[in-house]
C-alpha cells in the first residue's frame, strides 16, 4: 500500500469514527428524552429554545402579513417580548383564519442571527459600525452637499411597496413636498405599473373595482398567467373553496407552464409567451360573433378608443413615449377584431381555436359569473398596459364587472403596493391626490403639506429603469433606497450594478438583513422590522390594516418613517415634521387623510382601523364599498347614469381599447434559441432576505434552479440536477436543471425563480419596458442553454 | 481502530439498549394493566417487542403493522416537524415531482392507512377539505440554514392536567384548523402520548373543553 493510500485509509478510518459517534451522541440524547418524557408524564420538549413562558401566557395580536399582496390577518403570538406563534385570523374576510406556510413562519423572519442593529459607514472600502445618529448626520449633510453641487434632481429615494403608508408618505412628503425633486420611486413600477396604467386607461381610477368576495360567488375563474397555488396561495384555497361546495365550478388555467395551479385546474390552456394579447382579442372576436354581448351595458357605459401603435420597447437611452387617446367605435372595433379569428390565434398562440371558443363561452354565457385573475404574467410584460385593457374589454363586453362574482381582478405582489405606492403616489408623476403634472393638484398637496406651491416640480423625472441608467450615467448622484433589493431584483443587473458602484455616487440603504445592495452600499441604516413599529399597509382589494408596533427593533434599528424623519429634521424642514415618535403614525394618517377625503377613495380614520382587522376604501359614513362603480354598492356612483356609473372618465364610461397584437421586444433566434422566464417559487418571497432566513422556507427550497421542460431536456442530454450554462446577450448563469420539477415551462422556454442572491438570473434578463408603465418584462428575453 | 476504543462503544451501544429496554419496561409496569396477571420483566420485554400491547391499545389485529415503520408515532417526532405548538408541520418523507405538483395529499391523508411506499401508517389530517396542502405545509429539505436563526417560542402544552383525578382533561391547543379530534387522537397514525382510549365516543368536545385561561372566574358586573 502506498503512503498515500495508507492515508486515504486512515481519513476514511477517523471519518468513520466521526459518523459512529455522532451516532452514538444522537442515540444517546434521543434514550434520555424517552427517559424523560416517562419520568415526567405528559411534559414533551420541543426543537425550540424555550421563553419562560406557556400558552397560556401568549398575547395574541392582530397585523396583516409581512409578505405578499394578498394581505392575510394574521394574529401574532407575543411572549416575554418575542413573537412566538402565528395563527391566521378567524376574524380577517380576507384568509378567515388561513395563511400559508410564509405567514405561518412570518415571525421568524424577525430573529436571523445577521439581523442589521447599527449602522455602518462604508471607509476605506469597508463597512464599518457607527452610531445611528452619526450615520443619520452623513445621510443628511451628503444629501445637502450633492444639491448644492448638482441640483436637486441629482438626489433620489427609491422604496417599494414594503413601505408601510407612514413611510411612503414622508418619503414623498419630504423629496416633492421640501426638497423638491420627483426623483420619488418604486419597486413597484417592476411588479405592477402596467396595472395602473391599465386601470387608468380604461377607467380612470386606479385599483379593482370588486373585492375577494366575489370568490364566494364566482362560477369560473379565468387565470391569465398567473399560478395562483404558489404566489396568492390563501386566495387559491378560497378558489378551490367555491370549487369543492359548487362542484360546477370552473377555473382555467391559461399560461405559458404547467404548474400546481395547471393539475388544480380544469382546464390548462398554454399559450406561446406574448400571445395572450392575440388570445383575449380572440375572445372578444367569438364573443361578438356569437352576439353574446351585453348591448345595453355597451350602449350605456362603454366607449371605443385607440391609442398608438408600434410603440418600442424602451431599450434606447433616454425613451420617451406618450400614448395618445383617438375615438373609436363599434364598428371600428369589430373591423378591428377581425384579424383575430380563433383559427388564425391558434397558429400564433399554439391555443386549439376550439378552446379559445370554450373560453369565449363561458365569458359569454349570462348564467354565468366570471372572475378574471392575473399579476405578474400580465404585468411584466412589455405591452403590459395594453394586455390588461384588452381583459378589461373582455369583461365589458359581456357586462360582467362591479358584481359579486364578476369581475376583473388585478392581484399584487407586495404587501402595501397599493396602500403605499399607489394610494400614496411614491412614483415620480404622483402625488398621494393626482399627479404632478397638474396645476390643482399640485395646489392641493402644497396646501396640505404646508409648502409653497412652487417646491413641487411639474415635471416628472424618472420612472425605476430610467432613475438607475441616470444613477449609472451621473445624472443622479445620491440614491437612498428603503426596504428593497434592487441589486437582485433589476434586469439587465451588471449595467445598474456597475452604475451604483461608480466614483462619485452615493448610496444610502435601510434594510434589516445585509442583502447584494447593503453590500454596496455607502451607508447602511438598520431598519425596525413589520411588528417592531406601528404602521399599516393596503392590500389588493382596497383594504387598509393598520398594525401596532408589538416588538422592541433590535439594537438602534428605527422604522423606515422615522429615519426619513431623523434626516429631514437635520435638513432644516423640522416644521414639515413636526412630530413627537408617539404620536407620529397617528399624526400622518390624520394629515394623509385629508388627501382622499370624498366618497370616491375615502380612508377610514386611524382608530378604527386600530379597532378591526382591515377596512376597505371608499368607506363613506361608516360604511365599506365592496364593489365600486355599481350604483347598488357605490355611494360614489350617480345613478342618473344607470346601474353603473364608471366616474373615473370624464365621459362617465369604460373605454374600450383598440389594442393589437405586437412582438415581444426580444424573441428566441438561432444564437439564443429559449424564451427566458423568470419568477417566485412559493416559499420564497420576493428577494429571499427574509425567507431564506426562515430554516422551514429555506429547507424546503435552497437555491434557484433552471426549469427545462423535459422533451429539451432529453434532447439535450440533460438529466434533473445536471449544471447548465444560461447565456443571454447580457449575462451568463451556470445552474442546475430542474426536469419535470413543481413546474414544467413549454418547449423551447426555461423558467427561473429570481430569490437566490447568489444565483442571479437578472443579470441576463432584458430591461425592455412596456413604454406606456415603464414596466419591464421579466417573463421574455431569449437565451442559450449549453449543457456544462 | 484499537481494540479498548470498540469494546467501549460496545459497551456504550449495550449500557444505552439496557437503559431503553428498563425505561420501556418500567413504563409498562407503571401504567398498570387493570386485571391482566403481572408477568415477569423477561415476558413483558418479549410482549412490548411483539407490539401485542400497543395492538389491544389502539384495537389492532394481532399481527398488523404498527404505526411508523415498526415504531409507534411519537410526541419528540411530531414535535420535531412544528417550529412552534401550533405550527404546520413540514413534510417528513420525500415529495416526488409528480405529487409536488398534483398535491394528491389526501389520497393517503383523508382517511389514512397503512402506506407500503414509507412503510407506515399515514397521519390523518384534520382539514381534508383544504386541497393546496402545500401552501402550509413545507416540503422536506436540507438541514441546513441559510443564515442561523435565534428563534424561541413558549413551552409545550403539559398533557392531562385534569382538574380531578379521573375527570376529563381539558383541549391545550387551538381547534383552529383542527376541529376534528379524532383525526389526530384515534387510530394507527395517532401519536402514542395523546391517543384516546375511547374513540368510540364521538362527541369528544362534551367532555373535553378548551382551556382558554389559567385565570379564575371574577365578578366583575355587579347589578
Amino acid at each position: 500500500m502506498s503512503q498515500v493510500d495508507i492515508s486515504k485509509t486512515q481519513e476514511q478510518m477517523t471519518k468513520a469514527q466521526i459518523d459512529r459517534r455522532a451516532f452514538l451522541k444522537k442515540l444517546a440524547l434521543t434514550a434520555a428524552a424517552t427517559t424523560a418524557a416517562t419520568m415526567l408524564p405528559g411534559v414533551s420538549f420541543g426543537e425550540w429554545t424555550e421563553v419562560d413562558a406557556d400558552g397560556s401566557d401568549i398575547q395574541w395580536k392582530k397585523t396583516p402579513c409581512r409578505f405578499c399582496g394578498v394581505g392575510c390577518g394574521l394574529l401574532v403570538g407575543i411572549a416575554e417580548g418575542r413573537a412566538v406563534a402565528v395563527k391566521g385570523d378567524p376574524a380577517s374576510p380576507v384568509n378567515r383564519g388561513l395563511c400559508c406556510v410564509k405567514g405561518y413562519h412570518s415571525v421568524q423572519a424577525l430573529y436571523g442571527s445577521d439581523r442589521l442593529k447599527k449602522a455602518q459607514i462604508r471607509k476605506n472600502g469597508e463597512l464599518v459600525d457607527v452610531p445611528i445618529a452619526e450615520a443619520l448626520d452623513l445621510v443628511a449633510s451628503k444629501m445637502q452637499e450633492t444639491i448644492a453641487e448638482h441640483g436637486k434632481d441629482a438626489v433620489s429615494i427609491y422604496g417599494s411597496g414594503q413601505w408601510t403608508i407612514p413611510d411612503g408618505y414622508v418619503a414623498s412628503k419630504l423629496f416633492k413636498g421640501a426638497i423638491g425633486t420627483n426623483n420619488v420611486e418604486a419597486n413597484a413600477r417592476l411588479c405592477m405599473a402596467s396595472a395602473v396604467t391599465g386601470f387608468l386607461t380604461s377607467f380612470g381610477m386606479d385599483e379593482p373595482m370588486g373585492c375577494y368576495e366575489d370568490i364566494d360567488h364566482a362560477d369560473v375563474f379565468v387565470l391569465w398567467g398567473n399560478n395562483m397555488a404558489e404566489m396568492h396561495p390563501v386566495l387559491f384555497s378560497r378558489v378551490l373553496d367555491r370549487r369543492l361546495k359548487h362542484p360546477d365550478t370552473k377555473i382555467i388555467d391559461l399560461a405559458t407552464r404547467t404548474t400546481r395551479t395547471s393539475e388544480a385546474a380544469d382546464h390548462s390552456f398554454l399559450f406561446t409567451p406574448q400571445t395572450d394579447l392575440a388570445i383575449a382579442n380572440a375572445i372578444c372576436y367569438e364573443l361578438v360573433r356569437k352576439g353574446w354581448i351585453d348591448r345595453n351595458f355597451v350602449n350605456r357605459h362603454v366607449s371605443f378608443k385607440r391609442g398608438k401603435t408600434d410603440i418600442g420597447y424602451g431599450i434606447e437611452e433616454h425613451f420617451k413615449f406618450k400614448d395618445a387617446a383617438t375615438a373609436s367605435d363599434w364598428d371600428d372595433f369589430v373591423e378591428f377584431l377581425k384579424d383575430y379569428s380563433p383559427e388564425k390565434v391558434e397558429r400564433m398562440s399554439g391555443v386549439a381555436a376550439g378552446d379559445i371558443r370554450y373560453m369565449a363561452s363561458l365569458y359569454g354565457d349570462p348564467s354565468r359569473k366570471v372572475v378574471s385573475f392575473w399579476c405578474m404574467g400580465m404585468n411584466q410584460h412589455t405591452r403590459g398596459t395594453w394586455i390588461n385593457n384588452l381583459v378589461y374589454n373582455i369583461h365589458l363586453l359581456v357586462g360582467k364587472i362591479s358584481q359579486p362574482g364578476n369581475g376583473p381582478f388585478s392581484l399584487t405582489g407586495q404587501p402595501s403596493a397599493c396602500g403605499t405606492v399607489r394610494e400614496v403616489g411614491t412614483l415620480t408623476h404622483k402625488l398621494p391626490k393626482g399627479v404632478v403634472m397638474n396645476e390643482k393638484h399640485r395646489q392641493f398637496a402644497a396646501k396640505i403639506w404646508k409648502v409653497p406651491v412652487e417646491n413641487i416640480s411639474p415635471k416628472p423625472t424618472h420612472h425605476t429603469v430610467s432613475m438607475f441608467r441616470a444613477l449609472d450615467r451621473g445624472d443622479i448622484r445620491f440614491m437612498w433606497i428603503q426596504v428593497t433589493n434592487p441589486m437582485v431584483t433589476m434586469p439587465n443587473l451588471n449595467r445598474y450594478r456597475d452604475g451604483a458602484e461608480k466614483e462619485g455616487r452615493f448610496v444610502v440603504v435601510s434594510d434589516v438583513y445585509p442583502t447584494p445592495t447593503t453590500d454596496i452600499a455607502d451607508v447602511v441604516l438598520p431598519s425596525a422590522m413589520w411588528i417592531e413599529r406601528e404602521g399599516a399597509y393596503g392590500n389588493s382589494e382596497r383594504r387598509t390594516q393598520q398594525f401596532d408596533q408589538l416588538l422592541d427593533p433590535p439594537g438602534e434599528a428605527m422604522s423606515d418613517t422615522w429615519q426619513l424623519i431623523e434626516v429631514a429634521h437635520r435638513m432644516g424642514y423640522e416644521e414639515l415634521f413636526p412630530w413627537t415618535y408617539e404620536n407620529h403614525v397617528r399624526e400622518i394618517w390624520a394629515e394623509y387623510r385629508k388627501f382622499h377625503a370624498g366618497p370616491k377613495h375615502e380612508i377610514a380614520p386611524y382608530e378604527e382601523l386600530r379597532r378591526r382587522p382591515g377596512i376597505q376604501w371608499p368607506y363613506v359614513n361608516g360604511k365599506e364599498t365592496q364593489w365600486r362603480y355599481s350604483t347598488e354598492h357605490d355611494p360614489a356612483a350617480d345613478s342618473s347614469h344607470g346601474d353603473y356609473d364608471f366616474y373615473g372618465k370624464p365621459d362617465h364610461r369604460a373605454w374600450i381599447w383598440l389594442r393589437p397584437y405586437e412582438a415581444p421586444a426580444e424573441s428566441p433566434s438561432t444564437a439564443f434559441p429559449f424564451w427566458l422566464n423568470t419568477g417566485r417559487v412559493l416559499e420564497h418571497w420576493h428577494t429571499g432576505s427574509m425567507t431564506r432566513r426562515v430554516p422551514t422556507l429555506h429547507r424546503a427550497v435552497p437555491k434557484a434552479y433552471a426549469e427545462i421542460n423535459r422533451d429539451d431536456a432529453r434532447q439535450m442530454g440533460v438529466a434533473h440536477g445536471d449544471l447548465v450554462r444560461l447565456v443571454s446577450a447580457r449575462g451568463v448563469l451556470e445552474i442546475e436543471a430542474s426536469v419535470g420539477g413543481r413546474g414544467e415551462p413549454t418547449r423551447g422556454q426555461v423558467f427561473v425563480p429570481f430569490f437566490d442572491e447568489a444565483l442571479l438570473i437578472n443579470e441576463l434578463t432584458l430591461d425592455a419596458f412596456c413604454p406606456i408603465s415603464k414596466q419591464p418584462d421579466y417573463k421574455k428575453c431569449a437565451v442559450r442553454v449549453e449543457k456544462v | 481502530m484499537s481494540a479498548p476504543s470498540r469494546y467501549r462503544v460496545a459497551r456504550i451501544i449495550g449500557a444505552v439498549i439496557g437503559l431503553a429496554a428498563v425505561v420501556w419496561i418500567v413504563g409498562e409496569t407503571l401504567r398498570g394493566d387493570g386485571g391482566r396477571p403481572s408477568q415477569s420483566p423477561k415476558e413483558q420485554l418479549a410482549r412490548a417487542k411483539s407490539g401485542e400491547d400497543y395492538h389491544r391499545r389502539v384495537g389492532l389485529a394481532p399481527g398488523m403493522q404498527p404505526a411508523v415503520g415498526t415504531q409507534v408515532r411519537t410526541l419528540q417526532a411530531y414535535y420535531a416537524l412544528r417550529a412552534y405548538a401550533g405550527a404546520p408541520p413540514s413534510i417528513p418523507h420525500e415529495v416526488d415531482a409528480e405529487m409536488g405538483r398534483t398535491q394528491d395529499c389526501n389520497i393517503c391523508h383523508e382517511r389514512g392507512g397503512f402506506v407500503k411506499r414509507f412503510n407506515a401508517y399515514a397521519p390523518v389530517t384534520p382539514h381534508p377539505t383544504y386541497e393546496n396542502c402545500l401552501q402550509c405545509h413545507a416540503l422536506p429539505g436540507g438541514a441546513e440554514s441559510f443564515v442561523a436563526n435565534d428563534w424561541q417560542s413558549v413551552r409545550l402544552p403539559i398533557l392531562g392536567r385534569p382538574a380531578l383525578p379521573g375527570n376529563p382533561p381539558p383541549i391545550p391547543h387551538t381547534l383552529q384548523l383542527r376541529t376534528d379530534c379524532l383525526s389526530c387522537h384515534a387510530g394507527p397514525a395517532a401519536v402514542a402520548e395523546v391517543r384516546t382510549s375511547h374513540p368510540e365516543r364521538l362527541n369528544c368536545r362534551q367532555c373535553h373543553v378548551p382551556r382558554m385561561t389559567d385565570d379564575v372566574f371574577v365578578r366583575t358586573a355587579q347589578r
